[in-house]
């Protein structure tokens, strides 16, 4: 007596009793396995199995009722903007191609939620490309300056720009680790982007014209000073 | 009691509500009505009956759960009981066959016995471990098994 001698339902059944990752190690063992680990009824109980669906639900059914729910952290996701796992992937509920899509949408989705954690590196002594930063962050001794929520680092113009948890931005010479230009008035969780000279960070609110506005751009000359190129742009 | 006959013609005399943890030996109980005629069960040998019994008169007492509707929102038993842990260590020969008779005797928990065991072999394992261990065919050409490979990467739970 053989595995391949059980029938189809029982080779499902079995199936159906394992984790999304070795179910599809299964679809490795031979095309039989293969074409019975990817039947519609399968990889619909692996959805309801992971939650994407309801008991007793179809792929059918999402379009017209429960959409997936937003993430819980939307804040990181940009306001006002919830992604769900069918738009990630470019697709709607409504044309999803298969349940498979729907675990493969929402399986990146979830990955891209909870990364692998990162292991820290000793900065002493630092390389030297790095020793202004760790200066720079240890330059502010206030405790509520050095609140940093995101870092981006020019390795061309040689600068660090920082935004902080609680609002403000800050640009450091990555040599020298020397404060070049600060400015305060940037929202708190600012995402921040730096580019040929140019520093974008997201705003809300209006411009000094009363525009509505939704990104700063401004230029930094030389690393030095800063000179505000095309003052508040309205980007929507 | 009930007389069952096996396919190599032997007789095993039991309790009607042992026989009736078959859905398909009840089914047939009561459309023969009352009778004295031994019921064949021509897809099963005497050894696993004898084993399939032994399960049947350990869970007489246990309600009979419907078999098709209420499946998923039926609370999924994720873990096998110490007795039946037990009951089916048993060679993967006798597994299968266990397997395939609670099948075709329509007794649902034990087909999950079953198929949860197999299913807990399989854990863990990779495609060419779980060949190995069923004794398959790989029938997929190296570029094919790569090509599969690559496109099921994000399942991985790495």
């Amino acid at each position: 007596m053989l595995v391949d001698q059980l029938p189809d339902e029982v080779l499902s059944l079995i199936l159906s009793n394992l984790e999304l990752a070795t179910l599809y190690r299964c679809h490795l063992v031979c095309k039989h396995w293969r074409e019975v680990g990817r039947t519609d009824a399968l990889l619909r109980r692996a959805c309801v199995n992971l939650g994407l669906l309801e008991a007793n639900s179809y792929l059918g059914d999402l379009a017209t009722t429960s959409r997936l729910p937003p993430p819980t952290d939307e804040r990181r996701l940009g306001d006002g903007h919830r992604h769900s796992a069918f738009e990630l992937s470019g697709r709607d509920a409504s044309d999803a191609a298969s349940y498979e899509q729907l675990l493969k949408s929402s399986l990146i989705l979830r990955k891209i939620k909870s990364p692998p954690e990162l292991t820290s590196v000793d900065l002493e002594p630092a390389p030297p490309c790095l020793q202004g930063v760790v200066k720079g962050y240890s330059n502010h001794a206030d405790e509520s300056e050095s609140d940093i929520w995101r870092i981006k680092l020019d390795p061309i113009d040689n600068v660090l720009i920082t935004s902080g948890a609680k609002g403000g931005l800050t640009v450091l010479d990555l040599e020298s680790g020397q404060e070049l230009w600060r400015e305060a008035d940037v929202k708190q969780y600012a995402h921040v982007e730096f580019s040929e000279g140019y520093v974008v960070h997201d705003r809300d609110g209006l411009d000094e014209q009363g525009r509505e506005t939704h990104f700063q751009v401004s230029e930094a000359d030389a690393a030095e000073s800063m000179t505000e190129a095309w003052g508040a742009h309205s980007l929507h | 009691m009930v007389v069952l006959e096996t396919s190599d013609q032997e007789r095993f005399t039991v309790d009607k509500d042992v026989a009736e943890r078959s859905l398909l030996i009840k089914q047939m109980l009561d459309d023969l009505g009352d009778s004295d005629m031994p019921i064949p069960l021509p897809n099963v040998t005497s050894n696993v009956l004898k084993k399939v019994l032994e399960y049947c008169g350990h869970h007489r007492h246990e309600p009979v759960l419907p078999t098709d509707e209420g499946e998923e929102s039926r609370k999924r038993l994720t873990d096998i009981s110490e007795w039946d842990q037990k009951f089916i260590s048993v060679d993967q020969e006798m597994l299968f066959e266990i397997i395939l008779a609670a099948n075709y005797l329509d007794i649902k928990p034990l087909l999950d016995v079953g198929c949860k065991t197999v299913a807990n072999m399989i854990k863990g394992k990779t495609p060419e471990e779980i060949r190995r261990l069923f004794n398959i065919q790989n029938d997929f050409t190296p570029e094919e098994e790569a090509q599969i490979r690559k496109e099921n990467e994000w399942a991985e739970d790495r």
